[in-house]
């Protein structure tokens, strides 16, 4: 709640103090003089004469308060009350591609991004989703949707699912119960299809930019592309080539890095030109906890991007100080007519 | 310089005596104040309020009715005026005068007509904590002297009326017996003050000259405010403009003044009550000449 014209509330309100004051300051003045009588304290005994005065006195208490509300309203409502609200338009026709590298070495960061986009998915509006995970091979989990009970729904498994430490379980190191594993091997099944290959970076995000439909329509795509870089494999492109592919369908990258695991530098080097080659950005971080600030900075650099500068729509609330105006008028006009 | 107080009242008393009443005032020395004296005049019905002391009981044994012998008054008489100066007095009359100046002229007329005849008139007035009091003197100086101090005593600022005080007062300060002018207004003097009343009758000859007060609703000036000298108050202009209120207003002012009449009439005193300074002159000298005819053959 803001007042747009405060300012003009004040003058108001000043104007009407400063107007009372005259009036109370010269309340003698401008009087006429007063006829002076005796002998009319026996008014007191007479009822009708009481009653009347009751009367007089409650009616000029209305009066005053009925005055003083129509004052406060009236200039309250040309101060115009307003509700600001920080409005991002076209955020609404934006579809986002959440493209996770699913090999061992990322289930953290994994985890945390399909849980934090999980949470983001009650302020979405317009916004459609879509979940692809890679190994060797890609599946999509779900396509590009605006179901919203389905995102929820599908990134809370994911999440649940994701967080399975394959090269701990498989040294023997962690335990899972029966039902994760199952349900960690359902998640990730169809993203190995290429035996003794293992995240393929380059094809993986070259068929994340696949999942795009509606190419002639005018909306905002980008991918939220979460991986090592570590390739194990051989892929079809290079990632430059998957980079040049996604870039020409007019979809922003975000990468996201989080740290070398096996491979050196010239893994995030390869990462960060190819992204960056392509007017996308890279973020890097070795904490998980990192994710859901790393992703509000994608949301609002994409919203500069889009040109979707937050704006401050203010809408103006004016019927509360209308309608007690108008009543206080009313009332005004009634008791002065009924005090006559 | 004002003018005297004497001389505007004496202008004033021309102005509406100057047809209609010179005969009553002027004319063939003839004594307004008729009562006890020593010159016979004649004889007359006898009427409740007349002294039995004055019952002529020998021509009343021969008529058959009581009769009262007349006397043309002492040539020097005594004249009090009991000035009721409180601050209700200041306030407004009912034909929207001061009362003051209506009770200034009452006394100013009384003045005139003690002064025509060369008689003496002194002064009883004030309040407790101040009393006022003149010597029966007829003086200019004198009776300019009585009018400026009923003047002076009756401001707003003076305390409120309290008849019974002012006429236990005038009982005990008028050792002789005088023609006793009380001058207050329609409120007074109050039912309670019967027996007071009662007794100087006893010893004087009263009259009661009451002016009466403005009415406290002012319905035709909305615009002024209306403040009661002794109860300052707010009158909202509802109640002064409620026909209600109007009515019972008026009926407890008829039943108030009528309630003083009919003690006043039980007192075989006479007395009148006046609208204020525009018509006390006329009313002072209908009381005097209906009090002429009460002396008259019915």
């Amino acid at each position: 709640m803001v007042m747009t014209f405060w300012w003009v509330t004040l003058l108001l309100l000043l104007a009407a103090l400063a107007v009372w004051g005259i009036t109370f300051w010269n309340r003698r003045a401008m009087r006429k003089a007063p006829v002076l009588v005796a002998n009319s304290q026996y008014l007191d005994r007479i009822p009708s004469f009481v009653r009347a005065q009751r009367v007089a006195k409650v009616l000029r208490v209305l009066q005053i308060g009925i005055a003083v509300i129509a004052v406060v309203s009236a200039s309250v409502l040309s101060g115009r009350i307003a509700t600001e609200r920080i409005e991002t338009p076209e955020f609404s026709s934006r579809d986002i591609v959440l493209c996770l590298d699913v090999s061992g070495s990322m289930y953290e960061y994994d985890t945390e991004i399909l849980s934090t986009f999980a949470e983001m998915v009650d302020s979405f509006d317009g916004e459609r989703v879509a979940l692809t995970i890679f190994n060797s091979t890609s599946r999509t989990v779900f396509p590009l949707t605006n179901d919203y009970d389905l995102i929820q729904r599908q990134l809370e498994e994911g999440a649940e699912a994701i967080d399975f430490d394959e090269f701990g379980y498989r040294l023997g190191n962690r335990d899972y119960p029966e039902d994760k594993v199952r349900s960690y091997v359902d998640f990730v099944e169809g993203t190995r299809g290429i035996p003794d290959q293992a995240s393929v970076v380059p094809d993986g995000l070259a068929s994340c930019g696949q999942v795009f439909d509606q190419a002639d329509t005018e909306r905002s795509r980008s991918i939220i592309f979460a991986t090592d870089n570590e390739v194990n494999g051989e892929p079809i492109f290079t990632l430059d080539e998957a980079a040049d592919a996604v870039a020409a369908r007019d979809i922003d990258l975000y990468t996201f890095y989080p740290g070398a695991y096996d491979c050196g530098p010239e893994c995030l080097e390869e990462l960060r030109s190819a992204t960056e080659g392509h007017d996308g950005s890279l973020y890097e971080s070795s904490d998980p906890r990192a994710i859901p600030s790393i992703i509000d900075q994608i949301q609002k650099s994409q919203a500069q991007a889009m040109g979707a500068e937050p704006t401050v729509v203010r809408t103006d609330h004016p019927t509360f100080g209308f309608v007690l105006t108008f009543l206080s008028l009313i009332g005004i006009l009634v008791l002065g007519w009924r005090a006559r | 310089m004002a003018t005297s107080l004497l001389t505007r009242v004496k202008a004033q008393v021309d102005l509406h005596t100057s047809n209609r009443a010179r005969g009553l005032i002027q004319g063939r020395g003839r004594s307004l104040f008729k009562g006890s004296g020593e010159d016979f005049d004649d004889l007359k019905y006898y009427q409740p309020g007349d002294r039995i002391s004055e019952i002529d009981w020998k021509a009343t044994a021969r008529s058959g009715e009581p009769l009262i012998r007349r006397f043309n008054e002492e040539r020097v008489r005594h004249l009090s005026v009991v000035a009721d100066t409180s601050s209700a007095m200041a306030a407004t009359a009912a034909d929207g005068t001061s009362k003051r100046e209506a009770m200034i002229l009452a006394a100013g007329m009384i003045c005139f007509l003690a002064q025509k005849n060369g008689d003496l008139v002194g002064l009883v007035g004030g309040h407790e904590g101040h009393p006022i009091q003149l010597p029966s003197r007829s003086s200019d100086g004198h009776l300019e002297l009585l009018l400026r101090s009923v003047q002076q005593a009756a401001t707003p600022a003076a305390p409120a009326t309290d008849t019974s005080w002012l006429l236990e007062r005038a009982f005990r300060v008028t050792s002789r017996s005088t023609l006793m002018t009380i001058i207050t207004d329609e409120a007074h003097p109050v039912v309670e003050d019967y027996t007071l009343l009662r007794r100087l009758t006893t010893r004087h000859d009263v009259m009661v000259i009451r002016i009466a007060d403005a009415d406290p609703l002012q319905r035709t000036e909305l615009d002024h405010e209306v403040i009661d000298v002794d109860r300052p108050r707010e009158i909202a202009s509802l109640s002064r403009s409620s026909k209600r209120v109007a009515q019972d207003v008026e009926a407890y002012r008829r039943a108030r003044r009528e309630g003083i009449t009919e003690m006043l009439d039980r007192l075989h005193v006479t007395h009148m009550i006046t609208e204020g300074e525009t018509t006390v002159v006329e009313d002072m000298i209908a009381m005097l000449r209906s009090r002429e005819y009460r002396h008259a053959r019915v």
